[in-house]
């Protein structure tokens, strides 16, 4: 660290003349440094390797308006052998740091045949400078650090790659039709995140260290003047041209409240008829850190490794789960993708996801362009309410009583577990009784989940359906490849567990009063440790009800569980099927029809309700109306998930992750957002 | 209903003895007017379980009301046999087609435990509807309350929630 001082000294801005900028690209070589900068490549601008200064895209500028990005030579004159004279890339600096495409782990069967799953180690801190970063750029680069690495899991591939990063921003010194960041507060002017910030002249750059870092390649590049006062001026001119080109007001004022009061405007149909969901606008997206992980096997399936790629919630499989996709179309991905950049990022990371880069904009094959959507729906908005503190900026006390689980859980880290027995269920249901060492599995709660891996197959989200002291219980349904093998795994197999995810049901909101337990299906399996809990300490509770559906007779679980529950004198259970032959004496029909034989359910019950969302939604519906309050009904959400810690991006429900802030909410924490389609 | 057995005949208006309204869902709750206008017309019946006394396509003619006991609604599949699509608790109404248009059974109903019903015949039950508007506004709307939520129920039963899946995301 340099002294106060000399930081004061130091910190005055030289003049790098322009044949010396070869001096600076050496300058940040030194040691082996990689070096990347903007160059020409297919007709664009593009980020890559640079050793001089004549793979800069000197004498080219980019003009860009919605739908539209052309290199066009600068005109003839002073200027005319700039380097920088372009305002954005068609691609940012994220292809360095968050690659498209990252080894993840490796899953294998060693010859004992037990299952391995390996997590790749980050890369090495690869020694990078980037010359050529925007304003913005850094400030996608600081969303990123807030996303992948600020917690509470963090993304070890990016933590790596970002540790030893040296930044060489420009300061623009014009600005694109689609440029916006002086509305978004980003830029022009770099504020932060850039050791060197540079802004160019005719004949060179006004360039000043912001950073110890900077201000050592500076001393190595050497013999670099003061900027004279003449030059500093004509920066700051520039800089200040480029915002009043660009204006402040591209954006309406508070587009999060805007947004989330305008869930159901008209103009998401009417974007949806252009908007062709290619995704692109999530490919050029400086922000965007969705993904997902693809696995390769060989034939014989004993060993796979897998690569966390980019994913885009603009694909028809981003929110596909068993039962189909909560985003089914276009309209419904389009609005996830801009309230998610302009509001709901504000809850989950106290921050916009939209940096003003405007790549959205001229890389929209259509031509789209948010700031003329986000325009339209303010013209004809719905007014908006003071929704209060947003609470990434202001956090509220959680409304579970039970505490959020998700810190210091290792994102990637599995551990081996062992079939010990297996129990065909259903045709297509099976549990797996599991053995496991894993301190922090066995000290799961009822709610939590796993992610199972095996190799050659995706790793699904289970939830966990029994705890006993030496492992857990897992009850599959076959709806795909990875269920299908786990469902025939047999005794004596190994795979490889991740958890416990998620925040499971606050079984503690229910002491002292009634017991309500809905499940449909598949539902019953994360309900099952609610029942043991309640049970084992059945003092604790009131009045104990079960409610249970399922599609036919056949199809129910854990069937001699259940009758010997209801044999209890402090338990009722009430069983239903959608469809029975004459053979089935039990009741027929949907399982809200259950709730009017019994009598007493109201204010003093708390619910725990899972099964397919509009079954939940009925049964939450009918409780509401005998009176259980809505704080005190909690429902778990099914949706895709690849990380289950929050950084894969797919499950999102609004302002929430369901994997860490749910998969349990109650109806008050959801709202409206429960109902509400394409979520 | 050949096989039914009646009970007893025109219940009584005493809510204390037994057989009473009192004891009747629907009929209970009603207008004291009402209430003892459908009594006089309304006989308890006890079927045992396993019989079917409607039959799907024939014409209702009878209204009950469960008193006691469970009921499965079942339709006729050639290639499946008898499907039951929904049971009914104490408080249902069975037979509702006895006053709708074309008063011709929509399903089968048969008990699954012993059951006990509070009945009307439908011709006696039409006809007072018919000419008795404070019976009508009383009685109509608990049996297009009861219509309509089997209407709803009838819709998520079709939507087959639990279905395995059709995709493949796994």
């Amino acid at each position: 660290m340099v002294s106060g001082s000399s930081m004061l000294e130091s910190a005055a801005p030289r003049f790098l003349p322009r044949e010396r900028f070869d001096d600076l690209l050496a300058a940040l070589a030194a040691g082996g440094r990689r070096v990347v900068g903007p160059t020409i490549a297919d007709g664009a601008i593009v980020f890559d390797d640079i050793s001089t200064s004549t793979a800069l895209p000197t004498g080219w500028t980019l003009e860009t308006s919605p739908g539209r990005a052309r290199l066009e030579r600068l005109p003839d004159g002073p200027g005319q052998d700039r380097s920088f004279q372009y305002t954005v890339s068609g691609e940012g600096i994220k292809r360095f740091t968050f690659p498209s495409r990252v080894d993840a782990l490796t899953m294998e069967t060693a010859e004992d045949g037990t299952v391995r799953v390996l997590v790749e180690a980050p890369p090495a801190p690869d020694a990078l400078a980037i010359v050529g970063a925007r304003a913005c750029d850094l400030a996608a680069l600081a969303v990123h650090d807030r996303v992948l690495v600020a917690g509470p899991a963090v993304d070890p591939d990016y933590a790596a790659r970002r540790r030893d990063l040296l930044i060489v921003a420009v300061e623009c010194g014009l600005a694109s039709s689609t440029c916006f960041c002086a509305s978004m507060g980003t830029g022009p002017e770099v504020t932060t995140g850039a050791d060197l910030v540079l802004n160019e002249l005719d004949d060179g750059f006004v360039v000043r260290a912001t950073t110890a870092a900077g201000e050592g390649v500076l001393a190595a590049i050497g013999g670099l003047v003061a900027a004279d006062a003449d030059r500093t001026e004509v920066a700051a001119a520039q800089t200040s041209a480029a915002r009043a080109a660009m204006g402040t007001t591209a954006v309406p004022a508070n587009p999060r409240d805007l947004l989330l009061a305008n869930l159901d405007h008209p103009r998401w149909d009417a974007v949806a008829e252009r908007c062709i969901a290619c995704a692109n606008c999530t490919l050029v997206c400086p922000t965007c850190f969705c993904t997902g992980l693809e696995v390769k096997s060989g034939f014989d399936a004993a060993a796979s490794s897998a690569t966390r790629a980019w994913d885009s919630c603009f694909t028809e499989g981003f929110a596909q789960i068993a039962g189909g996709s909560f985003r089914p179309r276009h309209r419904d991905r389009y609005r996830q993708w801009l309230t998610h950049k302009f509001a709901t990022w504000w809850d989950q990371f106290g921050t916009s996801g939209c940096i003003g880069c405007g790549r959205c904009v001229a890389w929209c094959p259509v031509g789209i362009d948010v700031r003329a959507e986000l325009g339209a729906i303010a013209e004809t908005a719905i007014p908006t309410v003071d929704s209060g503190p947003i609470p990434g900026l202001a956090p509220e006390p959680p409304a579970s009583p039970e505490p959020s689980a998700e810190t210091s859980i290792d994102p990637l880290a599995f551990s081996p577990a062992t079939v010990v027995s297996v129990t065909p269920e259903t045709a297509d249901t099976t549990t797996l009784r599991l053995a496991t060492d894993d301190a922090r599995i066995l000290a799961g709660r009822p709610g939590q989940f796993v992610m199972v891996g095996v190799p050659a197959f995706a790793i699904p989200p289970i939830s966990i359906s029994r705890f006993h002291p030496d492992g857990i219980e897992l009850t599959i349904r076959a709806a795909g490849a990875a269920t299908s093998f786990l469902t025939r795994l047999r005794r004596g197999a190994t795979l490889g567990l991740r958890g416990p995810l998620g925040r499971g049901w606050p079984v503690a909101d229910a002491a002292g009063r009634d017991v309500v337990i809905v499940a449909g299906g598949i539902g019953l399996a994360p309900l099952r440790p609610v029942i043991d809990a309640v049970l084992a300490e059945r003092d604790r509770y009131h009045d104990v009800r079960i409610y249970l559906g399922a599609r036919t007779p056949r199809d129910r679980l854990f069937v001699d569980e259940i009758d010997a529950l209801a044999a209890r004198d402090d338990v009722l259970v009430r069983v239903t099927v959608d469809r029975a032959g004459p053979e089935w004496l039990g009741r027929v029909g949907i399982v809200t029809q259950l709730f009017k034989t019994v009598r007493g359910t109201g204010a003093d019950a708390t619910a725990f309700i899972c099964g397919p969302e509009r079954m939940m939604s009925a049964t939450a519906d009918v409780l509401g109306d005998l009176g259980v309050p809505r704080q005190h009904l909690w429902l778990t959400l099914e949706r895709h998930m690849e990380c289950g810690v929050g950084l894969c991006g797919h499950c999102q429900l609004g302002t929430r992750f369901v994997c860490k802030d749910g998969p349990v909410f109650s109806l008050a924490e959801l709202g409206d957002d429960l109902r509400r389609e394409g979520l | 209903m050949p096989s039914a057995r009646r009970t007893g005949s025109s219940a009584a208006q005493d809510p204390d003895r037994p057989g009473s309204t009192a004891a009747v869902p629907i009929i209970a709750a009603l207008p004291a007017g009402p209430r003892r206008r459908l009594a006089a017309v309304m006989t308890r019946v006890e079927v045992e379980a396993g019989e079917t006394f409607m039959h799907e396509g024939d014409v209702t003619k009878v209204l009950s009301i469960i008193v006691r006991g469970r009921v499965a609604l079942r339709l006729r599949v050639p290639e499946r046999g008898a499907v039951t699509i929904l049971t009914l608790d104490p408080g249902d109404i069975v037979g509702w087609s006895a006053i709708v248009p074309p008063y011709r059974a929509t399903t089968s109903a048969a008990a699954l435990e012993p059951t006990e019903l509070a009945s009307f015949q439908a011709e006696e039950l039409r006809a007072i509807l018919a000419t008795d508007a404070e019976v009508a506004a009383a009685f109509l709307p608990a049996v297009l309350e009861t219509v309509a939520a089997r209407v709803a129920a009838t819709r998520d039963q079709l939507l087959d929630l639990f279905r395995g899946a059709e995709v493949d995301p796994w």
